[in-house]
């Protein structure tokens, strides 16, 4: 095949723009006298014509361009064109170098173990990872990066838009000063109880530095600064009128005025407790990673292991909690917590569940689509009737309030054990009882040791003894639920599996 | 009857109606669940009897949401 080139236009001077010269695999053109220099692309073993290929872990200069010799220049010197499909598909590109992390002028990084899958920069990742994987923390918006204060950037899961230079500037012009000097007060405000982890262990406490930037169009401020007394008012008495009504006034105040959240701690005076208690954004329990998902899932199935139960605090970077509070200081999200809740692992947990049930149904040949809708509707009828049983338990002894979807979150991790009693029923049948028992027992352990720091008082002063018994007695009874919801959930199928 | 989220919702509604249904006045201070006793007793009397008044002061949408579940299974069945 050598032996006819393609035919060539001859008065043409750049070789690129002939199509006959573009490159034919069956029939590649031989241009130089070097027999070795041609070469069939789909047959290449080896690269030895070409520029030594750049090892991925050599290259740590990201911010240098590649230095190493480029395949397409070879390409060219070798009489190959420029046209895209002459480069050999197994020829890498030269990686992108990837984008420096602006959020983070420290390089701190909180989960950054070695085997820490969190996508923040690790130069031992390969550059040919999806570009958005490298890009988790985007640059800052170059317009509001220079009023950004320290210590709001070092945590590297903030999202541009929680940023309080990023809102519309009259809002932060507007609360400003006090909103500087409150918010100094938040950060520094001493640790109340014994909470271990008030503060996120890596992040110092530093007076918050928000420059002031002076914009025109104040006057209309002035009208809505003569107002706030008013509502602030109003927002108080509705705190001063009861418990629930306390959230429902510090929210509202939070919604109205997403600044202002060194506010709602000094008006409110609830301390630690100012965060939104009622809803908590979605979005909070889906920042998981791997690593968190394989030790939750360790932990549910056996929870002797774990050494610490108490939820870690941090600043509320992500904008995580509903109201918006900016700064506050609220619990951290599940990918640097393992004792977080989240809602990935009770999600895929019911749809997993969901799906066992229609396979076991089909090994006895007795499928029909609507099982799947039955017990579908079945799993949430059982996981709502436990989180409104739970509920009403937790406002009936006065617990501190939890947030809905932590209820949701961890009654829904009971699927876990229910597959994995399905699972072990289908192969071996005998297993089916022990397994269900034991996972029913591990879960309310797990319920039990999670739910204590919200359940029993914290301070340890003179509690009436009824009231210690009753709390305790509820804890307990969290955990006895679980043996009849395990088995309402799957033992009417131990019929079918008796059948095997 | 199968466990579903219909049959939930349906018990749910029966139970939050039998709650809304316990008169303070003729009812509730005989059997020494009036609010002034409560208060003064504490702990669960006190959650559940303040339970029972946010139940009667919500007395119209539950009357609402029971309309529509009976024009709705009417239709449905």
């Amino acid at each position: 095949m050598y032996n006819n080139p393609p035919q060539k236009d001859p008065n043409r001077q750049h070789r690129n723009r002939d199509p006959n010269s573009f490159y034919n695999p069956s029939n590649p053109p031989n241009y130089l006298s070097n027999p070795r220099n041609v070469q069939d692309p789909t047959q290449v073993s080896d690269r030895s014509n070409f520029a030594p290929q750049p090892k991925l872990q050599d290259s740590f200069s990201p911010y240098a361009p590649h230095q190493t010799a480029s395949p397409p220049s070879s390409n060219y010197q070798n009489g190959f064109s420029q046209h895209s499909s002459q480069v050999p598909s197994n020829i890498s590109h030269p990686p992108t170098p990837p984008v420096p992390n602006f959020y983070n002028p420290n390089h701190y990084q909180p989960s950054s173990d070695a085997n820490s899958n969190s996508f923040s920069f690790n130069p031992h990742q390969s550059f040919h990872s999806s570009p958005t994987r490298s890009l988790q923390n985007p640059p800052l918006p170059t317009t509001a990066s220079t009023f950004a204060p320290l210590n709001m950037s070092s945590h590297p899961s903030s999202h541009p838009s929680s940023h309080p230079s990023s809102r519309p500037s009259s809002q932060s012009s507007f609360l400003q000063p006090p909103h500087q000097q409150y918010q100094q007060s938040t950060v520094t405000e001493p640790n109340t109880h014994s909470m271990p982890n008030l503060i996120h262990p890596n992040q110092p406490h530093q007076p918050q530095q928000t420059p002031q930037p002076q914009f025109p169009n104040q006057v209309p401020m002035q009208a809505m600064q003569n107002a706030v007394p008013y509502m602030l008012a109003g927002m108080q008495q509705m705190a001063t009128a009861g418990g629930p009504g306390a959230n429902i006034g510090a929210q509202l105040f939070q919604s109205l005025a997403p600044g202002a959240a060194g506010y709602t701690n000094q008006l409110f005076g609830q301390g630690q407790e100012s965060f939104n208690s009622f809803m908590r954004m979605p979005k909070y329990y889906f920042t998981v990673n791997h690593k968190y998902v394989l030790k939750k899932l360790l932990l549910i199935l056996a929870p002797f292991r774990n050494r610490t139960w108490g939820r870690q605090r941090g600043i509320d970077q992500g904008h995580f909690e509903g109201s918006g509070s900016d700064g506050a200081t609220s619990y951290l999200p599940p990918r640097d917590d393992v004792n977080a809740p989240d809602l990935y692992i009770p999600l895929m947990s019911f749809i997993t569940y969901v799906l066992m049930v229609g396979f076991v149904f089909g090994m006895q040949d007795k499928f029909k689509a609507e099982i799947l809708a039955r017990y579908f509707s079945k799993g949430l009828a059982v996981l709502s009737l436990e989180v409104l049983i739970i509920k009403l338990g937790l406002y009936l002894i006065n617990a501190r309030p939890s947030p809905w979807l932590d209820v949701i979150a961890y009654r829904g991790y009971k699927f876990v054990g229910v597959v994995l009693t399905m699972l072990s029923g289908i192969l071996v049948r005998q297993l089916y009882y022990p397994v269900l028992l034991y996972s029913a027992t591990a879960m309310g352990i797990f319920l039990m040791r999670s739910h204590r720091r919200i359940i029993l008082p914290r301070d340890t002063e003179a509690h009436q003894a009824q009231d210690l018994a009753r709390r305790n007695a509820f804890l307990l009874f969290l955990s006895v639920l679980q043996y009849p919801v395990y088995g309402v959930l799957v033992l009417d199928m131990r019929s079918l599996n008796a059948m095997q | 009857m199968m466990l579903g989220l219909g049959t939930v919702f349906k018990a749910l509604l029966l139970f939050v109606n039998a709650m809304a249904i316990l008169h303070e006045e003729r009812f509730l201070k005989r059997v020494g669940w009036s609010e002034q006793e409560a208060a003064i007793e504490g702990g669960v009397k006190l959650q559940i009897v303040n339970l029972l008044k946010a139940f009667r002061v919500l007395r119209l949408p539950i009357v609402v949401v029971n309309s529509i579940t009976v024009l709705v299974l009417l239709v449905v069945g």
